[in-house]
């Protein structure tokens, strides 16, 4: 992989806190324009290792490079963040407040407030400028916040938990402005524990679990790893005839079949048997590829089994 | 190091803004302003509102419109009323202008002259009348042994502390003169003013070294404790207001943010300078407003009249205000950093405050002997050298060697605290959630 196409290059990190080992020596990779995704328990090690990417935290051991070079206050200027425990200056107009945090990204006092109105009407808050951040709600005040990542156009953003305490209406505003900046080209590092929005917007993703990479990879190429040998069928007809089908299952919904396969019966065997079946009657045929989330608790659950996969 | 001026440049606008700023910057020294206007113009109305000059010695010496009464029951009939005594002119007339002689002073200072404000009663029911009908503000009575015992005895219908200690320099001044009414025109004036003003006091500390040096403790307290009060008020001020800046970012949770953008040292050089200079621009007003003040109240209060501070001795202060400020500023953002609430913070702000104040409570030998042991002592000490020069330098040449050695243990004092500072500042901000306790510190400052 060309060097110049690495937003981050994580190698061999390790990061301790006394005893304690938060992160032990990880080694990934984000590339540019991608969507990018960490996820893992509580302690995993995500917020410690989001840090070190940020210079806040610096590295026992390994090193990472972050838009082309190691880490300085130029590099800073452009990343934008936004940490999982967050807040604003709560007595301070929202518009000075968001013209102040940009100024620190390198941004002149006019261009971070002409930034700051643009993005404030993007997302519907242009009427609450002049407010004070205590008059905004909750839900105001992360879009707000949201912005303080994306105000200064950053190539990367990392964003911790981008959508939580989001109606889901605020949620597409902001899934929205996330994809508008993707395809410009910006590099988006977010850490989730909603994994449907993962599954919806990542291109690849990292899971850590006691610090160490216990999945790594596209984010498909993760599914199918641990999808078993079944399809999931929804229709009418004798699915336990079919060859090489060695149980049938009731699925999530009730409608839906999970047909297990036996050992060198592929799917593709199993779908042109049913084509050719005169007394099948399908309305959905694919494979059985778990849910991020079956994976995560599957992943998470096992907090022994440290291994570590890549697709 | 980028960034910092950012951050001082949001901090300066937004404290500058505040309306508690507003109101300790500003507000205050125009209220000490208009309240002493105030008072003046209630006085110059008192006084009957013109500003015409006094008249003669005896109107100067006892200002006030008040009138009293009197009766002698001496047995020798000592005084006799005004209007006993030979009439004279008792205003300075284009005559005397072309020479001022001995013999003008006894005669404008002559018991004719107290007839205005004077009046000799017969007897007590006459004396009661007049003090029933307001014409007098006390009715005294100069008692049968006035001779051996200086008897007098004071009536009077209510009670004013201004009118009674104006009427009793009045009658003594109206008995002086009478007794002193037979002396001759050539002692007169001197014999007159030295019984008038037996002693005025002037200290002489003597050393060490055996040199003895002339200070002027009322004028020296007021300039020792406004000074002192304004360094005090003006960097616990400042400090307070960067320890609530930082524990307010932590508390937000928005310090996480910024630091993605600002070294932790930047951060606090901006927020300290910011400080500082709003407290310097507070201390500024303050000390301006003082010396203006001192200089209008020189007519009103002579203990006033003689403060002066030299330009050099300003320029010292300012050198110690502001690395007093960097000081407690800088203890007040590691407190800030090592604490996770404001309510925890307030907790500590007293481990800075007290020792800094230490020079305060020692304020009457800081006046009596400036450059004495204990104050040499206190001005060495980095923690309460500020306050201990600030109070030292507007009433004593503090030796050189001293200055050099003071203002050296104080800057590198200053350098470790504020690295010191920007050691706690970056680790505990973002690992703990909770004020450490005591044994983590080394551990803190280690990691």
């Amino acid at each position: 992989m060309n060097a110049s196409n690495q937003a981050v290059v994580v190698q061999h990190v390790t990061k301790r806190y006394g005893n304690f080992t938060a992160v032990s020596d990880l080694s990934f990779e984000v590339q540019k324009g991608e969507i990018f995704s960490m996820l893992g328990p509580n302690g995993a090690g995500k917020t410690t290792t989001i840090r070190m990417i940020l210079d806040i935290l610096k590295p026992d051991t390994g090193s990472i490079q972050v838009l082309g070079g190691t880490i300085n206050e130029q590099i800073k200027d452009r990343i934008g963040y936004l940490p999982e425990e967050r807040g604003l200056y709560r007595n301070v107009r929202v518009v000075e407040v968001l013209t102040y945090l940009a100024q620190l990204k390198g941004l002149s006092s006019g261009e971070a407030r002409q930034r700051a109105l643009e993005l404030l009407e993007r997302v519907e808050l242009e009427e609450n400028a002049d407010n004070k951040v205590s008059e905004l709600s909750k839900g105001m005040q992360q879009k707000v916040q949201i912005i303080t990542a994306v105000l200064h156009k950053p190539e990367l953003i990392i964003i911790d938990e981008p959508f939580a305490g989001l109606d889901p209406v605020n949620t597409q505003l902001i899934k929205d402005l996330l994809y508008e900046m993707h395809e410009d080209g910006t590099t988006i590092i977010m850490s989730t524990h909603m994994m449907h929005q993962i599954e919806e917007m990542a291109d690849r993703l990292l899971m850590l679990d006691h610090g160490r990479c216990v999945l790594y990879g596209d984010v498909q190429g993760v599914r199918e790893q641990f999808a078993s040998n079944a399809v999931v069928v929804e229709g009418e007809g004798d699915w336990a005839a079919l060859p090489g089908v060695t149980a049938v299952e009731p699925g999530e919904n009730g409608r839906e079949f999970v047909l297990r396969l036996a050992e060198g019966t592929t799917p593709d065997q199993v779908m042109n048997a049913v084509a050719v079946g005169a007394d099948y009657h399908v309305r959905r045929f694919e494979l059985a590829v778990p849910s991020l989330n079956e994976i995560f608790i599957q992943v998470a659950g096992n907090g022994n089994n440290h291994h570590h996969r890549q697709s | 190091m980028t960034h910092w001026m950012d951050v001082f440049r949001y901090e300066f606008r937004q404290f500058f803004r505040r309306k508690a700023y507003l109101f300790t910057t500003f507000g205050v020294p125009l209220i000490a302003i208009a309240i002493f206007f105030g008072y003046q113009a209630y006085q110059d109305m008192r006084e009957g509102g013109d500003d015409k000059p006094p008249e003669n010695p005896v109107t100067e010496q006892t200002k006030g419109t008040s009138v009293i009464g009197y009766m002698d029951l001496t047995p020798d009939g000592l005084f006799p009323g005004p209007e006993s005594y030979e009439a004279v002119e008792c205003s300075v007339t284009a005559a005397d202008v072309s020479g001022l002689s001995s013999g003008l002073f006894k005669r404008l200072t002559s018991p004719y002259c107290f007839r205005e404000r004077v009046r000799y009663y017969e007897t007590r029911a006459d004396g009661e009348q007049a003090l029933d009908d307001e014409d007098i503000t006390g009715l005294y009575v100069i008692e049968p042994d006035y001779a051996e015992n200086s008897s007098v005895s004071l009536y009077f219908t209510k009670f004013n502390i201004q009118d009674a200690t104006g009427s009793d320099t009045l009658l003594e001044d109206y008995l002086l003169s009478s007794l002193l009414y037979n002396v001759e025109a050539e002692t007169y004036e001197q014999l007159y003013l030295r019984l008038r003003d037996p002693a005025v006091f002037s200290e002489h500390i003597v050393s060490a070294e055996g040199t003895a040096k002339t200070d002027n403790e009322d004028e020296n307290m007021i300039v020792v404790y406004a000074f002192g009060l304004i360094l005090m008020l003006s960097i616990f001020w400042g400090g307070g207001y960067l320890m609530q800046s930082v524990v307010q970012e932590k508390e937000s949770r928005i310090i996480e943010i910024i630091l993605s953008s600002v070294q932790p040292t930047a951060l606090l050089l901006g927020k300290i300078l910011a400080m500082g200079v709003l407290s310097l621009i507070q201390v500024g007003l303050y000390v301006g407003t003082f010396v203006f003040l001192g200089g209008q109240a020189s007519s009103l209060t002579d203990s006033l009249s003689d403060i002066t501070i030299s330009t050099s001795s300003l320029a010292l202060m300012g050198v110690y205000f502001v690395l007093g400020f960097l000081l407690f500023g800088s203890l007040m953002a590691v407190i800030g950093a090592l604490s996770s609430t404001v309510r925890d913070s307030q907790n500590f702000v007293v481990l800075v405050t007290l020792p800094a104040m230490i020079p305060f409570f020692f304020l009457t030998i800081f006046v009596e002997e400036p450059n004495g042991g204990l104050a040499t002592v206190l001005s060495i000490i980095p923690v309460t050298a500020p306050l201990s020069m600030g109070m030292r330098i507007p009433i004593t040449d503090v030796p050189g060697g001293e200055l050099l050695l003071s203002i050296g243990l104080l800057i590198v004092t200053v350098a470790f605290v504020i690295w010191l500072s920007g050691r706690f500042f970056r680790v505990h901000t973002l690992l703990m959630g909770t004020t450490p306790k005591l044994r983590d510190i080394p551990k803190l400052l280690r990691s």
